[in-house]
């Protein structure tokens, strides 16, 4: 039906640079409000190009200059690293150590091939309605413990593209965070550990933090009808096997004799569950009295790269870049509706451009009467917009496009985001210069 | 003067916890003769008229507080001394900037040299905190006229000592990676040591004069957040928590980082609910870090030398 053929990348992508990408949302995100001098122009940027053509220390000096080269150079990927000390484009310039990454985004990247060992679905880069949950859950997760236990208010999620999510963190104070304070958030947001070779992932001790807790409530909503449902991780003695490696090795005999007489991971989840309760937790060294709670963190708590986190310099995937083997576009998630975001929804570059060919079939025919009221009342709407969004909108009107097709609530979801960082800085702005009016 | 000083500190091993056995000792007294004369230098880079010193006066301290009145100025006197040093323990976040004469620059030095290597040493022998070590280490402290008690009186003149000599032998320790450990290590068992003896009430105010942004919640505060509290600090773990009397602080939680990494506190809206026990070991760091910074510093100054004939 819609399909993507990444052959025809080349052509798909100059239309939607063209015609689809937000320049000027993506400007008014990364400028924040032009407080900061030089913000924009030190940002830098990192270009694939086609034949795995990668160029670092790509920077603009303004959201013109980023259409331009965008355009003529056709990025199939597009990366955000940090803000430097210097142009990045500039960097061979600059004096040895002086060149330095000074801000970024805390970024976050949670990617379904971290939970192979606990999906049964799926592997490496495939995904399907059964194991998206993972996803939410991680969302869900996450997003609550950046929001009330950390402060962090401007939070965007973005699909990747292909089989996870990303979530930027964009406070003022969040893009000055060291190195070492971003690490030491993944280590407070981890709770799986180990590699491959580690049976046992989880382990809670007696006291349980009320992080833990928390993510715990939010994954009881979604473990039956997940887990016990659509993974079916009860299922027949290979995929219950796994399960009672988690479990001591003294009720093993008895789960193994009685999950056969049960006829679905619903009821034998329940059989262990008692089994377990009668067991004397005194006595073993795998069986704390969390053990529900390892087992269910261990199926369906987020993985995080802590990599990806802890560096300043390091680069992300941009929002709204188009990801070169699915053909999907980065966007926004709507964190008020989580629960229905659907990744194979999300509209491809090809399945846009077919939308942008037919707008203009049907446009032909309406020009006229109804394009000039349009165009009068954009300009009554214009009139009376604040100056800056009014410089954006008619810097952008080339850009509209986008509204007709599949790709604007995305866009929408993106605005309320830029929405919320400025009210957020005029806020510090009024609080600035009410502590300077003061003596 | 400085041969002799040099010898003094050399017999007191300016070391670290390794022997340095491969620097030949000539290395060593020049450079200890650096330490002296760079200290010197801040008397010539003075913005005020430089008048005929007598060889046995040195101004310590950053060359740009630096003035006429300090190059005067005579002991402070009664409650002008308070306020120059309120608590017994301080984080050296100033260096002194008065004058002394080199015959006090040097048993400044020397009496901390020998403060430092006996806490190292009550270190090896007793496990810290332990009652032995408490009482030794006060002992010391007091047979060598540190300060260390917050509520005694004439308690300048300790204080001022304490202040001075920690400031001398930073750039004493400052030479090299092993020196600055040493110098590290021992001046933070000083400080937890003097810590754990501040008695309650008095350490909101110190906390406070240090700028740090620690601030102790109120009983109500304290109250709604009981169970997350508790649930969340390992040192509050134990029958011998008393939670009514328990002090805990709100601090901001990229000042707590030991702390969150490892879930040991908790965390709301940006802020980390730290009991008191645990604000110690946040101080401890912070301290260890400013200390560090300021000895990667002190470093550059042995760039600025002239000779001053002893």
């Amino acid at each position: 039906m819609e399909t993507f053929d990444p052959a025809e990348l080349p052509e798909l992508l100059k239309l939607y640079y063209r015609r689809l990408f937000p320049y000027a949302q993506y400007y008014r995100w990364l400028n924040y409000g032009g407080v900061i001098k030089n913000y924009f122009q030190n940002r830098e940027f990192s270009f694939t190009l086609k034949d795995d053509i990668y160029i670092r220390y790509q920077s603009f000096n303004n959201q013109s200059e980023l259409e331009k080269e965008m355009q003529k150079m056709n990025p199939y990927k597009i990366d955000i690293g940090a803000v430097y000390s210097h142009r990045p484009n500039q960097h061979n310039t600059v004096k040895l150590g002086a060149f330095q990454a000074q801000e970024k985004e805390l970024v976050f990247d949670i990617d379904m091939t971290d939970y192979d060992d606990v999906r049964r679905c799926c592997s490496s880069a495939d995904i399907c309605s059964k194991c998206w949950t993972l996803m939410t859950m991680a969302i869900r997760i996450i997003d609550r413990a950046l929001k009330e236990d950390f402060g962090f208010k401007h939070r965007l999620w973005v699909y990747s593209g292909r089989r996870g999510v990303h979530c930027w963190v964009c406070d003022e104070s969040v893009r000055k965070l060291s190195s070492a304070v971003r690490s030491g958030i993944v280590e407070y947001l981890s709770l799986v550990k180990g590699g491959q070779d580690v049976k046992k992932k989880v382990h809670l001790s007696e006291k349980i933090h009320p992080f833990v807790s928390k993510s715990i409530n939010i994954i009881k909503k979604y473990f039956q009808e997940y887990a016990l449902v659509d993974q079916d991780i009860l299922e027949n003695k290979e995929s219950w096997d796994k399960i009672l490696a988690l479990v001591p090795e003294t009720i093993h005999e008895t789960l193994q004799q009685n999950f056969p007489k049960y006829h679905n991971s619903l009821q034998r989840w329940e059989y262990l569950m008692k089994a377990i309760s009668l067991q004397d937790s005194t006595k073993n060294d795998k069986c704390g009295p969390y053990l529900e709670w390892e087992i269910m963190l261990q199926y369906c708590f987020p993985r995080l790269d802590i990599n990806v986190s802890k560096g300043i310099n390091h680069l992300l995937k941009s929002p709204f870049s188009v990801h070169p083997k699915t053909g999907r576009i980065s966007v926004p998630i709507d964190l008020q509706k989580v629960e229905q975001f659907d990744p194979f929804t999300v509209p491809t570059i090809s399945s846009l451009c077919r939308e942008l060919d037919a707008i203009s079939i049907n446009d032909e025919g309406k020009e006229g009467n109804e394009a000039e009221s349009d165009i009068k009342r954009r300009t009554r709407e214009n009139f009376f917009l604040n100056a800056s969004k009014m410089l954006i909108i008619m810097h952008g009107l080339h850009n509209l496009d986008y509204k007709k097709t599949s790709l604007a609530p995305y866009i929408k979801v993106f605005e309320q985001f830029l929405e919320n960082l400025d009210k957020s800085r005029k806020g510090e702005l009024l609080k600035k210069s009410d502590l300077q009016k003061d003596f | 003067m400085a041969a002799r000083i040099t010898s003094h500190l050399n017999s007191w091993g300016c070391r670290g916890p390794r022997a340095v056995a491969h620097r030949p000792i000539v290395n060593r007294q020049r450079s200890l003769t650096f330490l002296f004369l760079d200290v010197l230098t801040t008397t010539c880079i003075s913005p005020c008229t430089p008048r005929p010193h007598s060889p046995d006066r040195i101004v310590t301290g950053n060359e740009m507080q630096f003035s006429r009145a300090n190059w005067k100025r005579l002991r402070l006197t009664g409650d002008q001394r308070n306020v120059c040093y309120p608590h017994s323990l301080q984080f050296y976040l100033e260096p002194p900037s008065e004058s002394i004469s080199l015959i006090e620059f040097e048993s400044l030095a020397i009496d901390r040299v020998k403060l430092l290597k006996a806490v190292e040493n009550l270190g090896v022998s007793y496990v810290k905190g332990t009652e032995p070590y408490q009482s030794k280490l006060e002992s010391e402290i007091r047979r060598l006229k540190f300060s260390f008690r917050e509520s005694l009186e004439n308690e300048y003149e300790p204080r001022r000592k304490d202040h001075i000599s920690h400031f001398i032998l930073r750039l004493a320790y400052c030479q090299s990676e092993d020196l600055r450990r040493w110098f590290i290590q021992q001046e933070m068992d000083l400080l937890r040591f003097r810590f754990s003896i501040l008695p309650k009430d008095k350490i909101q105010n110190f906390l406070k004069d240090s700028h740090l942004h620690f601030e102790a919640i109120s009983d109500d505060e304290k109250k709604l957040r009981e169970p997350e509290i508790l649930a969340s600090s390992p040192s509050l773990s134990g029958s011998k928590v008393d939670w009514e009397s328990e002090s805990v602080y709100k601090i901001p939680f990229a000042d707590a980082l030991d702390l969150f990494r490892g879930r040991k506190v908790y965390l709301e809206s940006g802020f980390a609910y730290v009991p008191l026990k645990d604000i110690v070991a946040i101080v401890l760091n912070e301290f260890r870090a400013k200390l560090s910074k300021a000895l990667a510093v002190s470093v550059s100054l042995y760039f600025c030398i002239y000779l001053i004939s002893a």
